[in-house]
């Protein structure tokens, strides 16, 4: 299994704040890493620096060669309540996925990558509505077909259930999953949600400013560092397996 | 007024001038404004007026063009305007406001070394949209080309940068670049809307249109369509209604704005509770 | 190292030499005056007697101005200060404030001349009928600029500043009272002069009618010889925008009566007059308005008289039309 990226001591700081320190992890072909953590602890800062959003002080990611700028999708955290008055349609929201395109109009085939987006996430009929008039899970679903049209090979997603009921959240890790298990796309997943992570991650990032644990779901559970850190019971609801067949699409 | 005194009217090159050069002057505009309301940078038309002062106080002191002048550093200033509210995390309103005052005292100082303002220099501010050479018919005509071309060449990266400018840089889009672009434009557009239309009517094309269609929540290629709509209009009914009551016209083209502005704002909170 | 030290300090002893030259113990009048006129005025009477400056540096427009510290400083160290009128110099009650112990004569050389009527901006559109109305009531609401301040511009007005300016002179200096009172004389014949041409000018024209691309100053000539002023600009701020048909009728009117020329004034850039004239067929030239000069007038001793006379040439040939 290749490395797609290598994250090699990262560290960063803003002023006297150390927000990473040390960081390495790696992000595998066909992944799902999970990287979870308490609030502050600098994991939506380390995707930033990873997108190169954000620089480093010191550090490298390294990428695979067949990786580039179009190959890592971004779901960044939550813009449902900004963008309740941007004056933009979602099929307008979904080309800005597209690649930098020099016309006003929209070419064939873009319009043919848009409406494959929009088919598998079924938001086909939401197109020409405004970006404001949706609901949170209609809202995030738009947001993904922007992450996903130009079909990438890593997908970061930030924090994408945190503002959803529990039945939206439900279809969208299914939808992950799917992704993740029939398109060959690396997952890597932010989350407060230990169930979810539990219920599909690969491998583990626990991060706390620092390291606290980075390997396979299976390792999780003898971690001394990690049962160090936050007590044997939470380890054990992360690496508790529970098998439910209705996540997993045939 | 009787319709052959205003058609009569309607020869006179000078109207002619209003009406072309004024139509090319908002059309411009409008195609920039929503980029720069929306980004929170409304008051940058104003702010570069005020920069613009500066610069034509210097022009006036070293006796050569004030257009050649201003534009090379209206357009460093719009730069610097980005760069503030980029790095040091504070607003562009901020930022805007800094770079504006300090412009005037510059303005101010340089006045100061020629002894006393110039009067020619508050009324090369205020110009009037009546006023017009045959050199601004061709200068608008050429900004109007020059703007809305490259509006359209780049408008998916422009678009992306102002929807969401993590995402664009991200997708690979050259967010700089953009910006650098679009600060360009308005600077050039302000420059030459202050010489040919006077600092009033500029300040208000670049922001009245947008805001209005804003109001009318629709997609962003439409808002900015509707955007030229009001901003045609408010220019061609504008000069039409200063011709027939005697009003000056650059105010009333201003106030016709203001108005249109007031009725899509009713319309909106009437369409929201219905 | 040693030599800079002693280059700085030549330079400073030099820097305070020339500033003290305006203070130069010598019985020669130090006088100041606000615009070009009364400067030149002074100089035909005091010739080398007196020592004249003016305040505004060449080139610079006089209705905007402000006098900076310095230059208050500079008035109340000379002998005598001249300026026009309140309404041309609002700011002479600064002046007068900080010279009250001093000692420097301040003089108004309007004094004893007859006042007209003009409008705040000092533009003005006497003959249009429309505006009549208006211009009685703006009489009735802003008492303070009521006032048409370019008295200079009519000769006799001039003849008037010129014996105000001599009394006071002769108050200051009674030793040399026979020097100045001949030098008047003569000037004074000089512009008795000048009114003739003037007279010769307006009475036997075949025309009345000026046109005029900005703010009008010659209201003393055109209230005396019945003018026509026409310019857009009918509002009574430099900031009101023209009108569409103000401006439509002015352009008619120069058509209707085939007029050629569109007067502008000095010191500025004569947009309105261009942008006109491209559009009818007339020349847009200066009539110049004596506030101030350029750098280069300056430099080439430039002279009231020398600059009525052209503007007389002028309007004998804008009114020469038809």
């Amino acid at each position: 299994m290749n490395d797609l990226v290598i994250a090699k001591n990262i560290s960063l700081s803003y002023g006297k704040l150390e927000v990473l320190k040390d960081v390495s992890f790696n992000i595998k072909e066909n992944d799902f890493l999970a990287i979870v953590g308490p609030n502050g602890s600098g994991k939506t800062t380390l995707m930033k620096a990873l997108l190169g959003l954000v620089p480093v002080d010191s550090g490298i990611f390294e990428f695979n060669a067949s990786i580039d700028k179009k190959d890592i999708g971004y779901l960044p955290q939550s813009s449902f309540l900004q963008d309740k008055h941007f004056p933009a349609t979602v099929k307008e929201i979904i080309a800005t996925g597209l690649q930098s395109q020099s016309l006003f109009k929209f070419s064939k085939e873009n319009e043919k990558e848009i409406r494959q987006i929009s088919g598998l996430l079924d938001i086909k009929d939401l197109l020409s509505k405004k970006i404001g008039h949706l609901s949170g899970g209609q809202h995030q679903r738009v947001l993904m077909a922007r992450a996903l049209v130009k079909k990438p090979k890593i997908l970061i997603l930030d924090e994408p259930t945190s503002a959803l009921d529990p039945k939206i959240r439900e279809d969208f890790y299914s939808l992950i999953h799917h992704l993740h298990a029939h398109e060959n796309v690396s997952i890597v997943l932010i989350s407060h949600d230990l169930q979810s992570v539990n219920q599909f991650a690969k491998n583990i990032l626990y991060l706390d400013q620092k390291v606290i644990f980075f390997g396979s779901v299976d390792e999780i559970c003898t971690s001394e560092q990690l049962i160090n850190q936050i007590g044997a019971q939470a380890v054990t609801s992360l690496c508790h397996r529970e098998e439910h067949e209705h996540y997993i699409h045939t | 007024m009787n319709i052959t005194s205003i058609l009569e009217l309607l020869t006179f090159p000078f109207l002619q001038r209003a009406f072309i050069v004024g139509s090319l002057i908002a059309i411009s505009s409008s195609f920039l404004g929503i980029f720069l309301v929306l980004r929170k940078y409304s008051m940058i038309g104003d702010g570069l007026a005020h920069v613009s002062f500066a610069t034509v106080a210097l022009a006036l002191l070293l006796n050569s063009s004030p257009l050649i002048v201003s534009i090379p550093i209206v357009i460093g200033a719009s730069f610097l305007i980005l760069k503030l509210s980029e790095e040091n995390k504070i607003g562009g309103d901020a930022a805007i406001a800094l770079v504006a005052s300090t412009s005037v005292a510059i303005g101010v100082f340089i006045s100061s070394l020629a002894s006393g303002f110039n009067v020619d220099l508050f009324s090369y501010l205020f110009g009037s949209i009546l006023i017009i050479s045959q050199l601004d018919v061709y200068l608008s005509i050429v900004l109007s080309i020059v703007v809305i071309s490259t509006v359209l060449y780049f408008f998916h990266d422009m678009f992306a940068v102002t929807y969401d400018i993590d995402f664009a840089k991200v997708s690979g889009i050259k967010t700089n670049r953009v910006n650098q672009i679009i600060a360009i434009l308005t600077s050039i557009t302000i420059v030459l809307g202050i010489r040919v239309v006077g600092t009033m009517l500029i300040s208000s094309f670049i922001i009245f249109p947008t805001v209005i269609a804003l109001k009318l929540q629709t997609g962003f290629k439409k808002t900015i369509a509707i955007a030229v709509m009001f901003s045609l209009f408010s220019v061609l009914t504008g000069i039409m209604i200063s011709i027939i009551f005697d009003f000056p016209t650059g105010a009333t083209i201003v106030l016709l704005n203001a108005i249109l502005f007031i009725v899509a704002s009713i319309f909106s909170i009437l369409t929201k509770k219905g | 190292m040693k030599k800079v030290w002693i280059l700085l300090t030549v330079l400073l002893l030099a820097l305070a030499g020339c500033t003290n030259n305006q203070n130069e113990t010598n019985d020669k009048l130090s006088v100041i005056t606000s615009l070009f006129p009364q400067y030149d005025f002074v100089r035909e009477i005091g010739k080398d007697k007196v020592d004249v400056s003016l305040l505004l540096s060449p080139g610079v427009e006089s209705h905007a101005f402000d006098p900076t510290p310095s230059q208050i400083i500079a008035i109340t160290q000379s002998d005598l200060f001249i300026y026009t009128n309140p309404e041309m110099e609002p700011w002479i009650d600064q002046i007068v404030e900080n010279v009250k112990d001093d000692g420097t004569l301040i003089l108004e050389s309007s004094k004893g001349i007859q006042f007209i009527e003009g409008s705040h901006d000092h533009s003005e559109d006497e003959h249009d009928d429309e505006d009549h109305d208006d211009q009685n009531e703006q009489d009735e609401h802003d008492e303070d600029h009521l006032v048409d301040p370019h008295v200079w511009l009519d000769p006799l007005n001039a003849k008037i500043m010129v014996t105000n300016i001599s009394n006071a002179l002769i108050e200051l200096d009674p030793e040399n009272e026979a020097f100045y009172t001949e030098n008047t004389n003569a000037y004074l014949a000089k512009l008795d002069d000048l009114n003739d041409t003037f007279e010769e000018v307006f009475n036997e024209r075949p025309n009345d009618t000026i046109i005029y691309g900005g703010h009008f100053a010659f209201g003393y000539l055109a209230d005396r010889f019945d003018l026509t002023i026409l310019s857009p600009y009918t509002g009574f701020s430099p900031d009101a925008e023209p009108t569409a048909n103000a401006i439509s009728e002015l352009i008619k009117t120069i058509e209707v009566k085939n007029i050629k020329i569109i007067f502008f004034e000095e010191l500025i850039e004569p947009r309105v007059a261009n942008v006109i004239a491209e559009q009818t067929n007339t020349t847009p030239m200066l009539l110049h308005g004596a506030h101030n000069v350029t750098k280069q007038e300056m430099d080439s001793n430039i002279t009231y008289i020398e600059i009525m006379h052209e503007n007389a040439e002028k309007l004998k040939e804008a009114l020469n039309y038809e």
